[in-house]
């Protein structure tokens, strides 16, 4: 003992170290309270931080997101400005980016175990963060009249409060660009047309039957063709930003199905689209 | 004259009207766009039509446009109702309205900066010969311009954001403080620092700030202290008083009516 700890770093030496008891993993109550994503239903509240121009909170399950845009205020950089400078901040809680990390690398784990059972292997946490950033800047650069605001600039922040191991990533994605595109509509900043964002896994025959529900993730709004007719309509679609998970079984005509599953995802939003219209129309 | 049919309340990107409107008569309507609403030509069944689409959820507000005649701008000619404004009046704006729930006109601080036209409630912070710093507090809505006190209550309600004493910074040039003899200006006989004026927006400006004129009869000064913190009233265009001591100082006031 002398010779070991000499300085007594350890304590006297009739010291009892600490032993924590081991934390049961509450995974099978997640997992049994697992349904489908799509079929949640989503709470949201707006106007809900009054000194932001325009804010939104989102709950979907146990996925909590508060979004808020602050601006158009001065922006007070020596060059010149015709547009808006957008600035986007996401930030997820502290304890959520340790775990995400985790939870991926666990997912993969599991993946390899099953024999690519579920081959959506979520991205990791470094590219999850660029990816978020990366498709709302598009998003909302081609969503928001930045000609309008010249000399301004526009804030908007993300706040991903819970979030749970059963969403993929790419559901979480589609539910912080609803959180924003909300945030944006209460702020009454001025928007091309209203936009919707969904998930959409294809359910075409040739990727169910490799078990593999390849997943897209668009934002789109309407374009400004309008047709009578609805599947011609369907056409009108203005993608903002879309985000499509890379698979791991190379799927050699997945060029084929990327219109469909495009198709897709379109008329979901459409239909996610006039709801949240619906529930804005009458908020006024 | 038949009814116009348009959304009381509309969504973004929503269109309102299409920009001519026939009537009965052989005069048509033509609408023209105003705050929140943007034109586009958008296609319908293979067939183009320019159209007003809203670019904000709020509601539709359609007024008769004000013309300004060349000679005196105060004077207002309202065209026989053939050109109107279309504009959408923000969700949030409605609830600072004070008593009538249908008086929406005053825009909050929400969504606002300068364009150029605009009229814009300015402080002045900085003087020196050749030009006046101010800052921006609040833009005007447009239905509100072409009334300088209205109600006696200046539009403050507009005032953009200060948590942080972040205003649009502008400047006047001493050419574009009067219409009148504008080489021989001097700018501390117009201004003072602190002093809060009306002034409308020349240019966009440089990076740093924008450039405003007050070379109109309805712009200038609305609201000055002298020294001993007094208000000051106006006199006439040039002068202010301080009624309690008499003391006369001078400014390039805005027509008070």
């Amino acid at each position: 003992m002398n010779t070991v700890d000499r300085r007594r770093r350890l304590g006297p030496s009739n010291a009892i170290p600490l032993s924590f008891p081991s934390v049961e993993s509450n995974s099978d109550i997640e997992n049994t309270s697992v349904s489908s994503f799509n079929e949640q239903k989503l709470f949201i509240q707006l106007s809900n931080i009054p000194t932001a121009t325009g804010s939104s909170f989102l709950q979907l399950g146990n996925n909590l997101l508060l979004a808020s845009v602050y601006g158009p205020r001065p922006s007070f950089k020596r060059t010149f400005n015709s547009k808006a400078v957008l600035k986007i901040t996401f930030h997820s809680s502290p304890f959520l980016s340790s775990r995400q990390t985790e939870s991926t690398f666990n997912n993969n784990n599991n993946n390899n175990n099953n024999n690519h059972l579920n081959s959506d292997i979520d991205p990791e946490y470094q590219i999850v963060n660029s990816v978020i950033l990366s498709t709302l800047e598009t998003a909302c650069s081609n969503l928001i009249l930045l000609d309008q605001y010249p000399k301004s600039s526009i804030d908007i922040f993300v706040n991903l409060i819970n979030t749970d191991k059963s969403t993929k990533f790419i559901e979480l994605l589609s539910l912080i660009h609803t959180a924003v595109n909300l945030a944006l509509i209460d702020s009454g900043i001025s928007v091309k047309n209203f936009p919707s964002s969904i998930v959409s896994s294809s359910s075409s025959s040739s990727s169910s039957s490799s078990s593999s529900s390849s997943q897209i993730f668009i934002n789109s709004i309407h374009s400004d063709i309008y047709d009578n007719d609805d599947e011609k309509d369907l056409q009108n679609e203005e993608l903002l930003t879309f985000y499509i998970p890379k698979s791991t079984n190379n799927n050699t005509n997945i060029k084929s199905t990327l219109k469909d599953s495009i198709d897709d995802a379109i008329k979901q939003s459409r239909a996610l689209r006039s709801e949240l219209s619906q529930f804005c129309y009458n908020k006024l | 004259m038949s009814e116009i049919q348009y959304p009381e309340k509309v969504l973004p990107g929503q269109p309102i009207l299409p920009i001519y409107q026939p009537t009965d008569g052989s005069s048509s309507i033509k609408y023209i766009p105003g705050d929140n609403v943007r034109l586009e030509s958008i296609v319908f069944n293979n067939q183009t039509i320019p159209t007003l689409i809203s670019t904000t959820l709020g509601y539709v507000q359609i007024t008769d446009q004000v013309f300004e005649t060349e000679e005196d701008p105060s004077e207002e000619v309202k065209q026989q109702g053939n050109i109107k404004l279309v504009s959408v009046i923000a969700r949030k704006e409605k609830q600072y309205s004070d008593n009538n729930t249908l008086d929406f006109n005053c825009r909050s601080y929400k969504a606002v900066t300068p364009q150029v036209g605009d009229i814009v409630l300015a402080r002045v912070s900085k003087m020196t010969h050749q030009r006046v710093n101010v800052e921006i507090l609040s833009v005007l809505p447009k239905s509100e311009e072409h009334k300088v006190n209205v109600n006696d209550n200046l539009q403050l309600l507009n005032l953009l954001p200060t948590e942080t004493g972040e205003y649009f910074k502008a400047l006047i040039r001493s050419q574009d403080i009067r219409s009148t003899e504008r080489d021989s200006v001097k700018t501390w006989d117009c201004y003072q620092p602190g002093d809060i004026i009306r002034a409308t927006v020349l240019s966009l400006g440089d990076g740093a700030s924008f450039y405003l004129s007050t070379a109109r009869n309805d712009l200038g000064v609305v609201f000055a202290r002298n020294e001993e913190g007094q208000l000051l009233y106006p006199l006439d265009w040039e002068t202010m008083v301080d009624p309690s001591t008499g003391q006369v100082e001078k400014r390039k006031c805005a027509k008070p009516f």
